[in-house]
């Protein structure tokens, strides 16, 4: 069964994916960052599928300077990011923050 | 197990697809890893159908079907919303970098995580998106291992006195002797048969089980597996090909073939089935010389149907594909019946069903009925590139799909051939096929009974360039049809 449970923590939300990171996950999300979130933390353990929704969603979130901490991502993940030529930059975006 | 859903755009669909989608890929025998890359080409599709389909409906439906066979799995999702072309949405990485344009991602994706990936504009009727996955059986290796540490002898040195009488029994085949046959199709072919299928036993198996297959199987007295012969039940009508046959080299030239097909028509009398077709290939006789020994009779002659055939000791380079008679066996009496044949080729097929003994009439229709729309149906086999257009209805768009889909086979597929079944019961196929002879076609000839139940005209247009010299026929009627087509054909080229 797919459900998103989220669970605010002062400027950070966390997220728990139980089945897909899809089109309708996304949204979900979305709708549930409210005004002064800046952090998402994403529990993947038990996300089986991600598709391009899911990963250009979490890219954008880094892209446009907001923070992204992701619990066991999947493998598959990356592959996208490798196959949309996204790599190099997600690297940058996901690492960074962690260095400071 | 096939599937058909039906399913609306609204996105809360997406998981319930995907998860039944990455259920049916594994149970078709699609490792996890590609059954999830699969699965995601799908969420992507019916995302993108989601978002931009029906920007105007707040819910509209579209449909997904999945089908299988043995070696390969496909989607076919369908749909009637606004005309797109995915070429006009390539997706540009930099773009996506700079400035957050992720316009064809999806389809990327699609492409990478599919065998193929192919977009059908049918016109009005709509699109379709043809997702298609080949099958990998990592049993296949654990059957080299085996077969190496127990490859047989070269027949020539073991070849027993063909004087010598042996004793054998052949018997229908049950799902238990699915391991023999594919060790009977190893001896004697190694890796060459064109039929993969028939070196995994878990397939021959599921085949055996599911009833597609009926068939025969010759063992020695000692029960070694010397001779194989099985029909494929077709699935949208009752008739079947005999499409599998082989005897261990060593046993040849004993009558062990002629007796399994005597079995095998004759079982396949008690089963009730209409007829029996065969595909023969025209780089050698021997399939032809079989089947019309048991009296089947050339009906058609498919060019560039496979590119597949490898036969050990038979060929050595074949420069072309290769072309395949359809060799035809009614079992049954069918009450007369009335066709409505296209001018060109009223004579040809009326002497076809002559031959076959299977008698018609020719209709007269001055007024056809025509259908509210098309309903045409299209069978893509990847691994030959070619295609199968099959005409149930004909509606007033009907020259007008068809030209947009062979436009759109030919685009992306690079296909050898693309045959085009028309239905010789429906009143409306003389006028439509005057309708849609500019678009390439020739005679391939007739198809009794292919598809529910009822006889079709089958017309090829053929890509890939041929010398027809190299087709060889077997019988004087088969020659007859070559000769008509081999004219066309030079007509068109």
């Amino acid at each position: 069964m797919n459900t998103v449970n989220t669970h605010r923590e002062g400027e950070m939300l966390q997220v728990q994916i139980h089945g897909s990171f899809n089109l309708h996950v996304r949204n979900v999300i979305e709708n549930r960052i409210t005004k002064g979130i800046k952090k998402l933390e994403i529990d993947l353990s038990a996300c089986d599928l991600i598709d391009s929704e899911g990963v250009i969603f979490m890219y954008q979130w880094q892209r446009d300077g907001q923070e992204l901490e992701l619990k066991n991502p999947p493998h598959i993940l990356f592959e996208i990011l490798d196959i949309l030529e996204l790599r190099e930059q997600w690297d940058q975006y996901y690492l960074e923050p962690k260095k400071q | 197990m096939d599937a058909q859903l039906h399913i609306s755009t609204d996105e809360e669909v997406i998981s319930p697809v995907c998860d039944f989608t990455y259920s049916w890929c594994t149970n078709c025998g699609l490792g996890t890893k590609e059954a999830k890359r699969f699965t995601i080409a799908v969420s992507e599709l019916i995302s993108d159908i989601i978002l931009f389909a029906y920007p105007h409906d707040s819910q509209a439906y579209f449909d997904l079907t999945f089908r299988h066979t043995l070696s390969d799995i496909e989607i076919i999702v369908s749909e009637v919303g606004e005309p797109f072309d995915p070429d006009r949405h390539r997706y540009n990485p930099q773009e996506a970098r700079e400035s957050g344009k992720f316009e064809g991602a999806g389809f990327r994706l699609i492409r990478r995580f599919c065998d193929e990936f192919l977009f059908i504009n049918k016109g009005k009727e709509g699109k379709e998106f043809r997702l298609s996955k080949k099958i990998e059986v990592h049993d296949i290796d654990e059957l080299i291992e085996l077969s190496r540490s127990r490859k047989p002898e070269e027949p020539e040195t073991t070849a027993k006195d063909e004087t010598q009488k042996i004793s054998y029994n052949i018997n229908q085949i049950t799902p238990e002797d699915a391991e023999d046959i594919a060790k009977l199709i190893y001896r004697t072919y190694e890796y060459s048969y064109t039929k993969e299928d028939l070196y995994y036993p878990k397939k021959i198996e599921k085949t055996l089980l599911g009833k597609e297959k009926l068939g025969v199987i010759t063992r020695s007295e000692g029960g070694e597996a010397i001779g194989y012969f099985a029909v494929l039940k077709k699935k949208d009508s009752n008739i079947a090909e005999v499409g599998e046959a082989v005897v261990s080299p060593e046993f040849r030239r004993r009558g062990i073939m002629s007796g399994m097909m005597e079995l095998l028509i004759k079982t396949a009398r008690e089963q009730q089935l209409d007829a029996l077709f065969g595909k023969a290939v025209t780089l050698h006789p021997v399939s032809q010389r079989v089947n019309h020994k048991y009296d089947f009779v050339s009906t058609a002659l498919m060019l560039a149907e496979t590119s597949n055939v490898v036969f050990k000791g038979f060929d050595e380079q074949y420069p072309q594909p290769v072309s395949v008679v359809i060799d035809f066996l009614p079992l049954s009496k069918r009450t007369e019946r009335d066709v409505y044949l296209p001018v060109n080729y009223a004579d040809i097929l009326m002497e076809t069903y002559n031959e076959l003994e299977i008698p018609v009439s020719k209709g007269q229709e001055t007024d056809p009925t025509m259908a509210e729309k098309s309903d045409v149906q299209l069978v893509i086999n990847y691994s030959d590139a070619t295609s199968l257009i099959i005409v149930n209805k004909y509606g007033p768009d009907f020259r007008s799909m068809l030209s947009d889909m062979l436009d759109s086979l030919q685009k992306q597929e690079d296909p050898n051939a693309i045959y085009l079944d028309l239905p010789l019961e429906n009143s409306a196929t003389p006028e439509q096929y005057n309708l849609i002879e500019s678009l390439g076609f020739i005679y391939c000839g007739l198809a009794p009974m292919f598809h529910h139940e009822s006889d079709y005209l089958r017309l090829q247009k053929i890509c890939a360039p041929l010398d027809l010299g190299l087709v060889g026929i077997y019988s004087d009627f088969g020659n007859k049809i070559k000769s008509i087509i081999a004219d066309e054909y030079r007509e068109h080229t």
